[in-house]
Order: C-alpha cells, then sequence, then structure tokens
C-alpha cells in the first residue's frame, strides 16, 4: 500500500471539518502510516480476498410492523432546548445568502 | 455495617428488614465518592440521588435492585442531566430522553448517584483521555498506574466500593480490560443482548453495554434487569431473557473449555500464567476438560490493526452529528460552515481526531479496498475461526492481560499479543468477561471467558466456579483486610 502524505491528512481533517496543529497533523502522518504498515498482515492470511465481508457479527433480522401507537412528542422548546441560539422557533445561524 | 460492601441480595435483604434505608445508602455512597481521590466521576448527582431514595416507599420484595445505588459511564443519555462523554464537543448537552438501561434502572428503584468519566467518546484504553484529565487506579494510592479504559470511572467506582455496580460500555475491551486493572467483574454481553439505545454510539456493530460487579451473582441479577428486546434499538435481540441468577449457580457438567496456546506463550509475567494455571488445574479437577488450541497467530496479530481501521471507520460516520448547531459547544463563526470546523476544532481531543482520520483514510476511494474491506474480510476470517473452535468447545478461556495496570509511563510502548487480542469477542459479538483472578505487588490481574452468543447463563456459571476457587469474592481497593 502507498504510504500517506501530510496532505492526505489534511485532506482527511478538512473532510471531517477540523484542524490540527502542525505537530498533530505529523504525529496523525506517522500513525496512519502504522497502521498501513500493520495491514501488510494482511497480504499473509489465506483465503482473506476470498472471504465474505462481514458486517455484523450475526444476522439479526427484524421485519416487522410497530403498532400505529401515539407516542407523546417532544415539544418545540425542548427540542430547541440544546441549541445555542433560537428565533422564532429556529435555530439560529449566520446568513448563508449575502 | 457497610451495607454497600455486600453482594446485592444481602443488600436487598437488609433493606427489607429495615436495617437500612435507601436514603441512608445513598448518603453512603455519596459520601464514598465523594472522598474518593480516582476522578472517577463527571459528576456526583447526590440531590437527585437523594430526592429518587426519599421518594421510595416501602421495599419490593420481588426487586433486588430496589434502593441499590449505582453509577453510570457519563456517554449514556440521561433525561436532563449533563450528558458529556467526557468530551468538550458536548459541553452543556442535556439529552431529553433517557437511555433504555437507564429507563431499566429507574423503573426498578435502583438509584443514579453520578455519572462517570470515561476516555472520550468511548475511544480509548487508558482512562486518561476524558476532557476533566486522568482517572486513577484504586488500588495504586501513588497513582502511577492506569485503570484502563474507556470505563474508567465505572470501573474504578466499583473497585473503590463506592457502589455495587456500575453500567459502562465495551467496544474492543472497554469493560473487561479496566475490569481486569480494577480487581472486579467486567462483562460484555452478546452483542444485542442489552439495548444500546441512549448509548452514544462508536462502533456500532461491535458496541456493547457493559457493566461491573464485585459478584458473580450480582452480575447475573444486572443482567436479568437489562437484558431483553427494545423496539427503540433494531438490533436488539427477541432471545429469551433466562434466569440467569439461577443458571450462574447451578454446576456445569463436564464444561469443555479451550485455552489459546498463543495468548498464554505471550503473557510472561510468571505470577500471572502460574495462578492462571492453578486456576485450570482446579476447573479441571471439578471436571472440566481442558485443551490447549492453536488459534492462529496471524489472525490474533491482524485483531489490533483490523479493530484500528474498523472502529475508527465507524466512529468518523458516527460522530459526524456533533457539528455545534443542534446541541453542544458551539464556536462563533462568519457561517454556518466555520462554526462546524471551529466547533469540532476546539471540541474534539487531539487523540480523538486522530482516530476520525484514520477513519477517514482508510473509507478514502483509494484505500477502501486495500484497508477497509480487506479489513471486514479478516473480521470474518477471525470469527469464522473462533466459531469453529466454538463448536467443539464452550468456552475460551485465556489471562485478560500480560500484566498488571501498566504504569502510565509505559503509555506508548509496545504490548505483546496478549495485550491486544480482547476485540475478539466484539468481532464475533459473542458474550464474555474478565474475572478477577489474583494480585502481584498489591495489584490485580484477570482471567477473560469468552462463550457462545446468548449462553450468558453458563458462562455466569463457570465464572461462579472461578469464584469459589479464585477466593476473590466481594474484594475492593481499601476494603478491611484488603
Amino acid at each position: 500500500m502507498k504510504k500517506a502524505t501530510l496532505d492526505t491528512i489534511i485532506e482527511a481533517a478538512n473532510s471531517l471539518l477540523f484542524e490540527m496543529s502542525e505537530e498533530e497533523y505529523e504525529k496523525t502522518l506517522a500513525r496512519v502510516n502504522d497502521y498501513l504498515n500493520q495491514a501488510s498482515i494482511y497480504d499473509r492470511i489465506e483465503g482473506l480476498d476470498e472471504a465474505e465481508e462481514m458486517t455484523f457479527p450475526f444476522d439479526c433480522s427484524n421485519e416487522y410492523l410497530r403498532e400505529d401507537e401515539c407516542d407523546e412528542p417532544l415539544t418545540q422548546e425542548e427540542v430547541l432546548s440544546n441549541a445555542k441560539s433560537v428565533e422564532k422557533g429556529q435555530i439560529r445561524l449566520p446568513k448563508v445568502v449575502r | 455495617m457497610n451495607y454497600l460492601d455486600l453482594p446485592i441480595k444481602e443488600i436487598h435483604a437488609s433493606l427489607l428488614r429495615k436495617e437500612v434505608t435507601p436514603l441512608e445508602l445513598v448518603r453512603e455512597a455519596v459520601d464514598r465518592a465523594k472522598s474518593n481521590q480516582d476522578h472517577c466521576f463527571e459528576c456526583i448527582l447526590e440531590e437527585e440521588a437523594i430526592a429518587f431514595a426519599s421518594s421510595l416507599g416501602e421495599p419490593e420484595e420481588d426487586n433486588l435492585l430496589w434502593g441499590v445505588p449505582y453509577v453510570l459511564k457519563d456517554n449514556f443519555s440521561t433525561k436532563g442531566l449533563a450528558t458529556t462523554g467526557s468530551s468538550n464537543i458536548l459541553k452543556d448537552y442535556r439529552p431529553l430522553f433517557d437511555a433504555t438501561v437507564v429507563r431499566l434502572l429507574k423503573q426498578r428503584k435502583a438509584i443514579l448517584i453520578g455519572k462517570t468519566a470515561l476516555d472520550e467518546l468511548g475511544m480509548g484504553g487508558t482512562g486518561t483521555t476524558g476532557h476533566l484529565g486522568t482517572t486513577y487506579n484504586p488500588w495504586d494510592p501513588k497513582h502511577e498506574r492506569m485503570i484502563g479504559g474507556s470505563s474508567s470511572g465505572s470501573a474504578a467506582a466499583v473497585g473503590a466500593g463506592i457502589v455495587p455496580f456500575a453500567i459502562g460500555s465495551d467496544t474492543g475491551d472497554s469493560a473487561r480490560k479496566p475490569a481486569a486493572y480494577a480487581g472486579i467483574i467486567g462483562v460484555k454481553p452478546t452483542w444485542g443482548r442489552i439495548s444500546r439505545y441512549g448509548l452514544f454510539p462508536f462502533a456500532p456493530s461491535m458496541d456493547a453495554v457493559g457493566y461491573f460487579t464485585r459478584h458473580v451473582e450480582d452480575a447475573a441479577i444486572v443482567l436479568e434487569a437489562l437484558a431483553g428486546r427494545d423496539d427503540k434499538d433494531a438490533t436488539s435481540s427477541f432471545e429469551n431473557v433466562e434466569n440467569y441468577a439461577l443458571k450462574a449457580s447451578l454446576p456445569l457438567c463436564f464444561p469443555r473449555i479451550v485455552v489459546l496456546d498463543e495468548i498464554v506463550e505471550a503473557t510472561e509475567d510468571e505470577a500471572i500464567r502460574k495462578t492462571f494455571f492453578e486456576a485450570i488445574e482446579k476447573l479441571q479437577k471439578q471436571g472440566a476438560d481442558v485443551r490447549h488450541v492453536h488459534f492462529g497467530k496471524e489472525l490474533l496479530e491482524a485483531i489490533a490493526v483490523t479493530y484500528a481501521i474498523l472502529s475508527s471507520a465507524e466512529a468518523t460516520s458516527n460522530n459526524a452529528n456533533l457539528d455545534g448547531v443542534k446541541f453542544g459547544l458551539q464556536e462563533q463563526g462568519d457561517s454556518y460552515q466555520e462554526i462546524m470546523k471551529k466547533t469540532r476544532t476546539e471540541g474534539f481531543s487531539a487523540p480523538i481526531k486522530t482516530r476520525f482520520i484514520v477513519g477517514a483514510v482508510s473509507l478514502m476511494k483509494e484505500n477502501r479496498e486495500q484497508l477497509f474491506v480487506r479489513a471486514k474480510k479478516c473480521r470474518a476470517k477471525i470469527v469464522e475461526r473462533v466459531n469453529e473452535i466454538l463448536q467443539d468447545a464452550d468456552f475460551i478461556l485465556t489471562p485478560t492481560a500480560p500484566s498488571i495496570p501498566p504504569k502510565f509511563e509505559d503509555i506508548g510502548k509496545d504490548v505483546p499479543l496478549s495485550d491486544r487480542y480482547l476485540p475478539l469477542a466484539n468481532f464475533a459479538g459473542l458474550p464474555a468477561v474478565s474475572m478477577p483472578l489474583g494480585y502481584k505487588d498489591g495489584m490485580p490481574f484477570g482471567a477473560h471467558i469468552m462463550t457462545r452468543p446468548f449462553e450468558e447463563g453458563n458462562l455466569l456459571s463457570l465464572c461462579y466456579s472461578i469464584e469459589k476457587t479464585s477466593g476473590i469474592y466481594g474484594d475492593y481497593a481499601g476494603k478491611e483486610g484488603k
């Protein structure tokens, strides 16, 4: 596998909407490349590439229709209670269209 | 009489006989919490606990958890109470609902006395990355050794004798490893056995509600209270909830136990090896059939990187909603994008950002096949092997960790295979327990047992045998005689 570069790390951070210090980017780069090295073990596991990908440990199917029972809904006030800036029943953010 | 030191059944009996009241238990637990120096807590809920204890009427004869204090890892939603995940990004966040386990324990009239510290957002194994600082090991008054994580505060609280049980979570080993380091019982049930509704998701294909007790019977009692189908968690199982306390008390007939050679070979500490093999001998004398099995070194070696890739990829996605807009920390900005970026920059610690980046890199188009897809295939191969072993055996028994709790100065150093294999149980969704096994230099160590999915009854029965033979029963740091 190709080694990651600092650009890869910065690109990933940007896509995740955060920034790091120079030192933190370098440490993260080292960590990512360490994992890329460790991942070379996959080349040594017999039958790995023929195996089916596992997403969940076992099947858990849930196919049913719940009863149409009305629960107590949250009030608008409750829903907005954790937002920092609320106006006229909506969360207030800076204007998108200038 | 230190009622909080008793097994839950005896606490309950004392409450029924009115020898003690829930209020007295709460006051005692809160006093212990306040005088504890190990930084177990995000917050102690003294007022709320006293109010709830005061509201309880007559003791309920058939409800063993009635009036029993407990603590809860702060990655479980509690309605109206601050829930931070030990992260700055969730500053001031108060959930609008209770997690299912919280609701169930409330229904049982168990009394929540505090929310415990964790490695940030459940991601970590040292107990050092929570936003309020390090949680210490109650067995080490010098504060040189870790409690482990991520359920650091919950493990420390039970290990310090503050409460009889605590709720945590386990995605890679986050209940079991700190349990071993705290000298207590740490349970990770089958994936889907306990509802995860209201538990902050880290890697949902592996996440499980975990918990801690000091007696095996207590572990059975707590499991009975929490297990079962919950329509709010689509992955929760419809499997029958057994009478675990009864099952745990029944001896097993000739259990077939397998010991993984590679893990034992990678455990070099002589005291741990000696105690481990002595425990096996005792189980054999009771009729256990013990075999040694070779798992496959490459598969075991691959566990760590597979866990890193899969858990980071899932974590990246599951924490994308922490954006400073709807709840939690909000930094200022001229646009919503700037608000999000500044909030996530300030709110997440560097280790968490590193994990998210590992996840994002694994999922990038150019890497996805080689990293993420191969990791999923490797998980399948590992699970195939463990299920193969469990076709001809009932339990897999190994030391939980290769050493007593490590010192903080050793964090970051290379660790042997026997220190990084526990995610095996999470990959396969297996129920697993860490049992206290012994002490070296005054510090505890444990044994790890896994079995087939939904066989918690048999698992706890074996744990009960280990408890009887180890002689470790209800110990905690600072208990008289300890």
